[in-house]
């Protein structure tokens, strides 16, 4: 029975589609391709330098920390009382990390990991567009 | 590209969402005749099929990243261009009213049609027949157009089929009988007196 009807459709003609249509739609791809790809860099642009004014805030945060909480002057004895320090190394050192702006310095890691976060791939993408853009031009 | 020519779709799409922008250009070459046809066929009109087929390798581009690499390209990107030939004719609200289907949808004739006989000989002596064809098959409910387009244009299995249209095995193979039976009776109606 279908090969009855396998010989009706050998009758009908496929159609071929336009000569340009294939360059058509590879090109319609690869304009969207680059307006996805600008959009990322924008969005990565954007929050790298938020990324990097936080950064910038919580380096401030640590830098006030430390001089509020007397670090850095704990931190000095090493260099003027080092005999002491050698004798009572352990409550030194007690003494030094609860000195140390705790909280300040977690915000500071944190903060610079989402800078490289945003840092990595916005240098990726924009050596895409740059690469794209020089074989535009050749 | 040539030697991209010879890899099966699924290696194309991993290549490409690796990096290789050919790879997406080799698909859409290879496709690209068929998906033509087939919205041209059910869309009735070449240049909406341009705009169709565009539609289809675009929306196909957008969603490759969710494409289940196991399972087959071919019948993934047919459904892909099903979907948007019939959202096409839905905003034109055209879709086309079969003269054998009531107020409900449902083929009465067809589902009347017991047996599909072959067809008689002096129907592929007629002049113009292709155009015939084409004629009587733009009769038929879409969703038989659909199965009958892949089935007999692009050889694919009945499974191949119900994949590609997300719909059961029974149902893909008795819309083949049932749309073949209604291109037959439409073909005898108009035989020449």
């Amino acid at each position: 029975m279908d090969q009855n009807y396998e010989k009706l459709f050998g009758y009908l003609n496929e159609v071929e589609p336009p000569q340009n249509l294939l360059s058509k739609i590879i090109l319609s791809v690869q304009r969207q391709e680059k307006f996805l790809l600008k959009k990322r860099c924008a969005f990565l642009l954007v929050g790298w330098m938020g990324s990097a004014a936080l950064l910038f805030w919580a380096a401030q945060s640590v830098a006030d920390g430390f001089i509020e909480s007397g670090f850095l002057k704990f931190f000095a004895l090493i260099f003027s009382d080092f005999k002491i320090i050698a004798v009572y190394w352990q409550s030194y050192f007690l003494s030094l990390s609860e000195a140390l702006p705790t909280a300040s310095l977690i915000v500071f890691f944190v903060s610079f990991l989402i800078f490289i976060n945003f840092l990595k791939p916005l240098a990726k993408n924009v050596k895409i567009v740059f690469a794209s853009a020089r074989l535009r031009i050749i | 590209m040539n030697n991209f020519n010879n890899l099966i779709d699924e290696k194309l799409v991993e290549l490409y969402l690796d990096g290789e922008a050919v790879a997406l250009d080799v698909l859409v070459e290879r496709y690209l005749k068929w998906i033509y046809n087939f919205t041209a066929r059910l869309c009735g009109d070449r240049k909406e099929a341009e705009d169709l087929t565009q539609e289809t390798f675009l929306k196909a581009w957008k969603n490759l990243k969710k494409f289940d690499q196991k399972k087959s390209f071919k019948t993934w990107i047919f459904n892909i261009a099903k979907n948007t030939s019939i959202d096409y004719l839905r905003k034109k609200k055209s879709i086309p009213f079969s003269n054998f289907e009531n107020k409900d949808g449902e083929n009465l004739l067809a589902e009347n049609l017991v047996d599909l006989a072959p067809l008689p000989p002096e129907i592929f002596e007629r002049n113009n027949l292709a155009r015939e064809i084409e004629v009587a098959i733009a009769k038929l409910p879409v969703k038989y157009q659909a199965v009958i387009f892949l089935k007999f244009n692009n050889d694919f299995t009945f499974q191949e089929i119900a994949d590609s249209l997300d719909e059961p095995l029974d149902t893909v193979k008795s819309r083949c009988r049932r749309g073949l039976a209604l291109l037959r009776k439409i073909l005898m109606e108009n035989a020449p007196k």
